[in-house]
């Protein structure tokens, strides 16, 4: 692209299935990786190579038009330029990879993404901020994008096209389970299974969870294994969260190595923290709709990122 | 007299080159109407091949011999049923007097004298006044009455004129022949010899009757040759495209989808080429008589689906691919919003006077709109919650057994196997209105004692909504999914309360492998009142019975569910519409979810008629017509709303209090 010192082609989708989180045995990918595959094609075209967590994404990537289709384990930092990220497509430890591939890969990363496109020389990306409220971000680098569930539906993909692809993979389309289920009681409950435990509950028994506090936490699988910068990162963000460490909230540290780091100064304070040199955006909380509530307008386009 | 003088000289006055003129335009009308024949049916042979093969002929030659002879299909409307009998068989008449004068003049065969001369020649005449009585029937409608239903096209209006035209003109030259001489025996040419009569009464000369003949004679052959040219061209192929459509038809309950074949193709109809040669035919054998448009609950309800347009869509379609590349986008052709207005209640199937399967055609042009991925966002809802759940409400699937809080009924035991099956389904799962039939129909099961399981949390969608909206890969998923579990309960009998889930796990799954029966709840309960065993539910005041689409036009039921209200209530009142011919609620081809806008709603409709009838109560069969019933109960006036009930809902409540207390 020009004015990007470099090539920015390489364009990849990151979905998985989710099917931890969702219901039991289906194969539905969550509403924001089929958007992300969606908007990957509308707006990159050919350039898009998908990355799957399993091989129902995968196979839903090429149904859906992706030609170019790779197990997640082929992602290499640095080999790609832009990456749209789905819900199921974050894994099943929340938004470490996203988070890991943006510092990594020295790109900015943007959540709540519900649509992207190049304009001359940057990527300008829309956020969602609910109840219509959007911003415009002007990303001149790489960029990690996750995209929202309520980004636009992208064209139906039909079962036909998804079993098709299954069965040229190898795989039965559709998986009978004769007798697979037992009697399940009547009572609504939470599912205990190790997935569920991770992402069930409240944001914040989620977060406790991931770093062993709390009733939760009874499997050591949920703790952060890494080197010693990293868990002090995860640390940070956690004692962030629980408002222990002030937030960082503009000018921030950029850091030395040149890596691309959001500057979104418009944000409420709120919104943001950075730990380090990366920058971590947290989610926008989202307030319940009212329906009386006018939408809010679209802000921006704010300048992120770095020339590289 | 000598009897065999009592004949006519044919082609007496006209010139031999006239005579030779009319061989040759004839046998180039007819040449012309085969290769145009031929052509058609080329362009349709480029298509698919139908996916079951035809019935066994004997069986349709059979059909078709009925279809000519009593033409049931076409009674449904009397007046039409009326007119169109008395040109087909006026016409079939004179095609016969045609031929005998031919083989008496061009055969050595001498046969047309006396008295065959005689009734031949009075048949023959009162062929020729049906005819035009028929055609001055459809003209009256047509042009005098103009009702809405009938398609004002000149190309429609042309074929009766022209066979008025030639029935007019035969007896006008009839009558010129017979004036000259005016013999006695000709007044068995009752209508030739009463005109006759008037033109001797009016003294016009012998030569000049003479060159009116030969001139009506010159017209009359020169109408019938381009009769027989336009034979294959739009209207006029009703005639031999009808009956050929009819001759490939394969009867079937009404609420039956096909499977498409062959499975490896993308399913449903991107282009024209790929509907089936049966599709294509029937569209060609389109009246345009607009009582699929009649009897339409979208188009009634100002939606903007007009079946008839559909098929006639096809049938341009058809016509502007001829046998070249077949690249048009099919459903491109007709406005989204009609295609997904369609309930797939069968009604046009149902009217349908040449037995065209017209709203199968709107499935496959669904099902090419969700290949291609064009599809109404609630559609999509639709699918991915049934993908994602494995139910169309966007329910978690463990949460399949809520309703049954309370009830504890019998869930089978993996491997255990199962005699009677009561197939819940995902309305009675949750909806609340479902909800509360599945548990009457616990309640019933326990009351009797019958020994039943239900499947609890491994039943799923049968897929009909899904593959009623187009998605057939997922409703195959479905249909694969439910016979494995089925079968691994070595499942005898379903028992379902859902005309849905009855007309999919009787009528669709077999051809994936299905093998049990399957009994409705309004059959079930019916049965149990004839063996005694269910009595003493007497004393329901006036009620009305609203027959669900795939119960009784879908299905044929319509006597069971009559059966258990007439052993609860003396006071039973039909709906204008009801039995076979019902209106639809407005539920079903995924209609609950897709809910596509019109000048008013189905279930409005619906409502007003049950409200119509007085009674208080409107009783169903259905747990997706309970709530669109009641929905439509909410645009009555107030005091004329009315109470909505299945019919395992009434049961169960008079079971419970027989002594009358809740009556
Ligand atoms: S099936 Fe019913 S709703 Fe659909 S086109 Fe036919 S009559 Fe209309
Ligand atoms: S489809 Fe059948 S009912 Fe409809 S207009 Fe054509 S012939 Fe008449």
């Amino acid at each position: 692209m020009p004015g990007w010192g470099f090539e920015m082609r390489r364009v990849a989708v990151i979905i998985g299935s989710a099917r931890s989180e969702t219901h039991a045995g289906t194969s539905m990918l969550p509403m924001s990786d089929r958007g992300a595959v969606a908007l990957a094609l509308a707006r990159f075209g050919a350039d898009v190579c998908a990355y799957a967590f399993d091989s129902a994404a995968g196979c839903f990537a090429r149904a859906a038009g992706v030609e170019t289709v790779a197990a997640i384990s082929e992602l290499k930092t640095g080999s790609v330029d832009v990456a749209l990220v789905g819900r199921g497509g974050c894994g099943a430890d929340g938004d470490i990879l996203p988070a890991r591939l943006a510092e990594e890969s020295g790109a900015a990363l943007v959540y709540d993404v519900i649509d992207v496109h190049w304009e001359s020389d940057r990527l300008v990306v829309t956020r969602d901020l609910g109840r219509g409220a959007r911003d415009l971000l002007s990303v001149r680098g790489r960029a990690v994008l996750i995209v929202s569930d309520s980004v636009a539906r992208g064209p139906y993909v039909s079962r036909f096209r998804i079993n098709a692809e299954k069965a040229a993979s190898g795989e039965s389309p559709a998986r009978a389970e004769p007798g697979g289920i037992g009697w399940e009681p009547a009572t609504p409950r939470v599912r205990l299974g190790d997935h569920a435990s991770r992402v069930a509950g409240r944001a914040v028994e989620r977060m406790n969870a991931l770093f062993g506090v709390g009733g939760v936490a009874e499997s050591a699988a949920h703790l952060v294994r890494g080197s010693a910068e990293e868990c002090a990162r995860h640390l940070l963000r956690y004692l962030s969260h629980h408002g222990f460490v002030e937030r960082r909230v503009d000018g921030e540290d950029q850091g030395a190595s040149g890596k691309t780091a959001t500057t979104h100064s418009a944000e409420p304070k709120s919104q943001r923290a950075s730990v380090g040199r990366v920058s971590i955006p947290l989610r926008v909380r989202r307030r319940p709709r009212c329906l009386n509530d006018p939408l809010l307008p679209t802000r921006g386009p704010f300048e992120i990122g770095v020339d590289l | 007299m000598n009897e065999s003088a009592i004949t006519r000289e044919i082609l007496g006055n006209i010139p031999v080159g006239l005579v030779g003129a009319f061989y040759l335009s004839t046998i180039a009308a007819c040449g012309w109407a085969a290769m145009v024949l031929i052509r058609r049916a080329s362009a349709r042979h480029l298509a698919r091949r139908p996916a079951q093969p035809p019935p066994p002929l004997g069986e349709r030659l059979v059909s078709i011999a009925r279809y000519l002879v009593f033409q049931e299909p076409l009674r449904r409307d009397r007046f039409a049923g009326v007119a169109h009998l008395l040109i087909v068989y006026g016409f079939f008449i004179l095609i016969v007097g045609t031929s005998i004068v031919f083989l008496e003049h061009q055969t050595p065969l001498h046969f047309f004298y006396g008295w065959f001369y005689r009734i031949a020649s009075l048949i023959i005449d009162l062929g020729g006044i049906a005819l035009i009585v028929g055609l001055l029937m459809f003209l009256w409608r047509r042009h005098v009455a103009r009702e809405e239903r009938i398609l004002q096209a000149w190309w429609v209006s042309a074929l009766a004129w022209m066979l008025l035209a030639i029935a007019i003109s035969g007896f006008a030259l009839e009558a010129a022949r017979i004036a000259v001489e005016l013999p006695a025996f000709e007044r068995w040419s009752a209508v030739g010899y009463a005109i006759a009569s008037l033109l001797h009464a009016a003294d016009v000369s012998a030569d000049t009757l003479q060159v009116w003949h030969r001139a009506l004679w010159g017209g009359h052959a020169l109408v019938c040759a381009l009769f027989f040219a336009l034979v294959p061209w739009l209207f006029f192929g009703h005639m031999v495209y009808g009956a050929a459509s009819w001759l490939q038809r394969r009867q079937r309950p009404l609420a039956a989808l096909r499977t498409p074949v062959p499975a490896k193709l993308s399913p449903g109809a991107a282009t024209v080429r790929a509907l089936d040669w049966n599709d294509l035919l029937q569209a060609d054998a389109c009246t345009t008589c607009g009582r699929c448009n009649s009897a339409c609950p979208a188009a009634t309800a100002g939606k903007s689906l007009r079946p008839r347009e559909i098929v006639l869509g096809i049938r341009e379609a058809l016509t502007d691919a001829g046998v070249a590349a077949d690249a048009d986008d099919l459903p491109g052709r007709f406005d989204a919003d009609a295609l997904w207005s369609c309930t797939t209640c069968g009604a046009c199937n149902q009217v349908c006077p040449v037995g065209i399967d017209v709203y199968d055609k709107i499935v496959e042009l669904r099902r090419a709109s969700v290949e291609a991925g064009v599809i109404p966002d609630s559609a999509a809802d639709l699918f991915e919650a049934t993908a994602a759940g494995f139910n169309p409400f966007g329910k978690d699937n463990d949460q399949r057994l809520d309703w049954a809080q309370g009830s504890n009924p019998p869930v089978a035991e993996p491997g255990e196997a199962i005699d009677l099956l009561y197939w819940v389904g995902c309305a009675g799962s949750f909806d609340p209105d479902g909800q509360s039939i599945s548990r009457s129909m616990i309640a019933i099961l326990d009351r009797l004692g019958i020994r039943y399981r239900i499947l609890g949390c491994r039943e799923r969608c049968t897929g009909d909504p899904a593959r009623r909206a187009g998605e057939e890969g997922l409703f195959q998923q479905c249909a694969r999914e439910n016979i494995a579990t089925l079968a691994g309960h070595s499942v005898k009998t379903v028992l379902t309360h859902c005309p849905h889930c009855f007309n999919t796990l009787k009528n669709e799954y077999p051809e994936f492998g299905a093998s049990f029966s399957v009994e409705h709840h309004s059959q079930f309960l019916a049965r149990m009142i004839a063996e005694g065993r269910l009595s003493g539910m007497e004393g329901l005041g006036p009620v009305t019975y609203h027959d669900p689409c795939y119960l009784g036009r879908g299905n044929g039921e319509t006597t069971a569910p009559r059966a258990v209200i007439d052993a609860m209530s003396d006071a039973r009142v039909e709906m204008p519409r009801s039995g076979e011919e019902s209106f639809c609620c407005g539920a079903g081809g995924g209609g609950l979810w897709l809910d596509i806008a019109g000048e008013d709603r189905v279930e409005n409709i619906r409502s007003r008629e049950a409200a119509e009838t007085g009674a208080k109560t409107v009783v169903t069969g259905c747990p997706f017509c309970k709530p669109m019933l009641e929905a439509g109960n909410q645009s009555l006036p107030d005091g004329k709303s009315t109470v909505v009930k299945d019919l395992a809902e009434l049961v169960a409540e008079r079971m419970a209090c027989p002594d009358g207390a809740s009556k």
